[in-house]
């Protein structure tokens, strides 16, 4: 690992950009779940977009579909053809990307984030650190849990038994009536540890985060450490919400990693091309002393 | 090394989510409704007719009346209530919301009691959920069915002072059903139309049968699958393996009789 100056990266609109494609999903599934309860209701006021159950487009409607569609030919209740598309189409970006559903797309992890916002500023650097490092880690196995539970009440009862429990589903039907009390205290109390924690949801509880997060394992694109040109600034580690320690690594294989490029060189890591999202093994850098002094990294 | 920066990759989500959701529509498979065409009976002589334990609370009454015969407009009115009329368009799914506040505590109207309607409306067999109750306008409209056995109908009838934990479930009975009864078709475990305690119903468990002394290979034998867990209802299980529940509980039941 190299120390001293290196080449410093120009500040990049990076962040700007995931925030914008998350603000596009956030608006589309809200309008979408929001178009369909008001047309059962006879209303037609955001009928430009095409109107959906929520159900319909939850990707993880199809996935826990899955066994049922391969063994009896039929899908869970309340799931439809286009949440095992999904799916599909998930999975597929996750072999490719890792979860980038979760750091780019699910409207829950968004608000999330956005409500970690203003922990951050509440808390300055206690935010997110509230836990014990002890205690943190077993418990990101929590959600696997919540997974194994899950998929096998889907498969032994043929019902999203999820949705009583889901704060996804609940953030966009709260005020229909049809979301069950748990479904609500889970959502409350998801936002309201939002403040305190970066993502408890994905992080502690979601089953279709942890379903994506095997992908991390053997993905084609993975956030990598170009270890010679890393000062050990640790900035990644302080960037990545899902805490983890990037700066030790060489590439992240963190079942917990949500692709948000936080940590990368085109956000919080202060040096050009160290840590990057990327296939195949980083090239070895070589440092060459210019005439100037200066230190700069050739490729 | 390949490298990805934050706007292709970013491209690169919003493509693969939008082009997946055009490819799957392009080839027919983007659904974000269900049918409204409920699953077919498969065997026996009511195979190939419309199952009324599939209707689910997203059908209309218009739907009923497409894959039933149900007419529509009689069947949104006999379940109106003097507050609100219902609508041949709106969903079954309402009713719930709506006969929450009218109903005694422990009885429900919802889409359990439009399956009920349904079947003693056309005849065809469904096994009832336990303590259903018709409004009084459906259970007139079916009354007024040749053949139908008003006396059948009359455990239908919400009491006018309500116990806080409903009656058993009772079967359709067939003598309950014109077309059931012109027709000869036999109900699934119809008998007396009472439950008994070894009566098997819709939250009948395996750990039930396995308590009623059949075996895990009996049980195996007579749905044709291995069974699940112990808490697991046969009826949620049939549906997970595609099965009829009220073929698998023929079976069943015949086990149980066979007990002494």
């Amino acid at each position: 690992m190299a120390s001293g100056a290196s080449t410093k990266k120009p500040k990049k609109a990076s962040r700007w950009i995931r925030r914008a494609v998350q603000i596009l999903f956030f608006a589309l599934v809200a309008t979408i779940a929001t178009n369909e309860i008001l047309s059962e209701r006879g209303i037609t006021a955001l009928s430009f977009v095409e109107g959906a159950s929520l159900h319909a487009i939850c990707p993880f409607g199809g996935v826990v579909s899955f066994w049922q569609l391969v063994t009896a030919g039929t899908l869970v209740k309340k799931v439809h053809e286009s949440s095992v598309a999904l799916g599909v189409i998930a999975i597929a970006l996750a072999a490719l990307f890792g979860p980038v559903v979760c750091g780019w797309i699910c409207p829950l992890g968004s608000l999330q984030e956005w409500l970690g916002a203003l922990g951050r500023t509440l808390f300055k650097k206690r935010y997110n650190a509230f836990i014990p490092g002890r205690v943190d880690k077993p418990l990101r196995y929590l959600r696997y849990l919540s997974l194994a539970w899950v998929s096998y009440m889907t498969i032994v009862s043929g019902k999203l038994v999820f949705q009583d429990y889901d704060p996804y589903f609940a953030l966009f039907n709260f005020w229909t009536g049809e979301v069950a009390i748990a479904g609500l205290v889970i959502l409350g109390l998801t936002l309201v540890l939002s403040l305190f924690v970066e993502r408890p949801f994905c992080k502690y509880a979601c089953p279709f985060g942890a379903f994506l997060g095997l992908f991390n394992l053997f993905r084609v694109f993975s956030v990598k450490r170009v270890a010679s040109t890393c000062i050990s600034c640790k900035a990644c580690d302080r960037a990545c919400p899902m805490s983890i320690t990037v700066s030790t690594s060489g590439t992240v294989r963190d079942h917990q990693c949500i692709s948000c490029l936080k940590c990368t060189s085109e956000d919080a890591c202060p040096v050009e091309a160290t840590v990057v999202l990327a296939a195949g093994k980083p090239r070895v850098a070589t440092t060459t002393l210019q005439a100037t002094g200066s230190e700069e990294v050739s490729r | 090394m390949i490298r990805v920066k934050t706007l292709p990759l970013a491209i690169a989500v919003v493509a693969v989510m939008f082009g997946g959701v055009a490819l799957s529509k392009a080839v027919g498979y983007w659904n974000t409704t269900s049918t409204k065409e409920p699953a077919k009976f498969k065997n026996g002589e009511l195979a190939g007719l419309p199952n009324p334990a599939d209707i689910r609370g997203s059908y209309t009454w218009l739907d009923l009346e497409k894959a039933f015969g149900v007419p529509a407009a009689e069947s949104a009115r006999a379940f109106s209530t003097a507050d609100r009329a219902l609508d041949p368009a709106e969903r079954v799914s309402v009713l719930e919301e709506l006969y929450l506040p009218i109903l005694p505590p422990g009885l429900e109207i919802g889409t359990g009691a439009v399956r009920l309607f349904v079947s003693l409306y056309t005849g065809l067999p469904l096994e009832a959920e336990e303590g259903s109750v018709l409004p009084d306008g459906a259970l007139e409209l079916l009354s007024q069915r040749p053949g139908m056995d008003d006396e059948a109908l009359g455990r239908y009838v919400i009491p006018s002072n309500a116990p806080a934990a409903p009656a058993p479930a009772a079967p359709v009975p067939a003598a309950a059903s014109p077309a059931a009864s012109q027709s000869g078709t036999s109900q699934a475990g119809t008998g007396s139309g009472q439950a008994t305690a070894r009566s098997i119903v819709g939250k009948t468990t395996f750990g039930d049968l396995y308590d009623w002394g059949l075996t895990e290979d009996q049980v195996a034998a007579a749905i044709g699958y291995a069974p699940g867990p112990r808490s697991q209802s046969v009826r949620d299980s049939a549906t997970a393996n595609g099965k009829e529940f009220s073929e698998l509980k023929i079976a069943l039941q015949a086990l149980v009789d066979a007990r002494p």
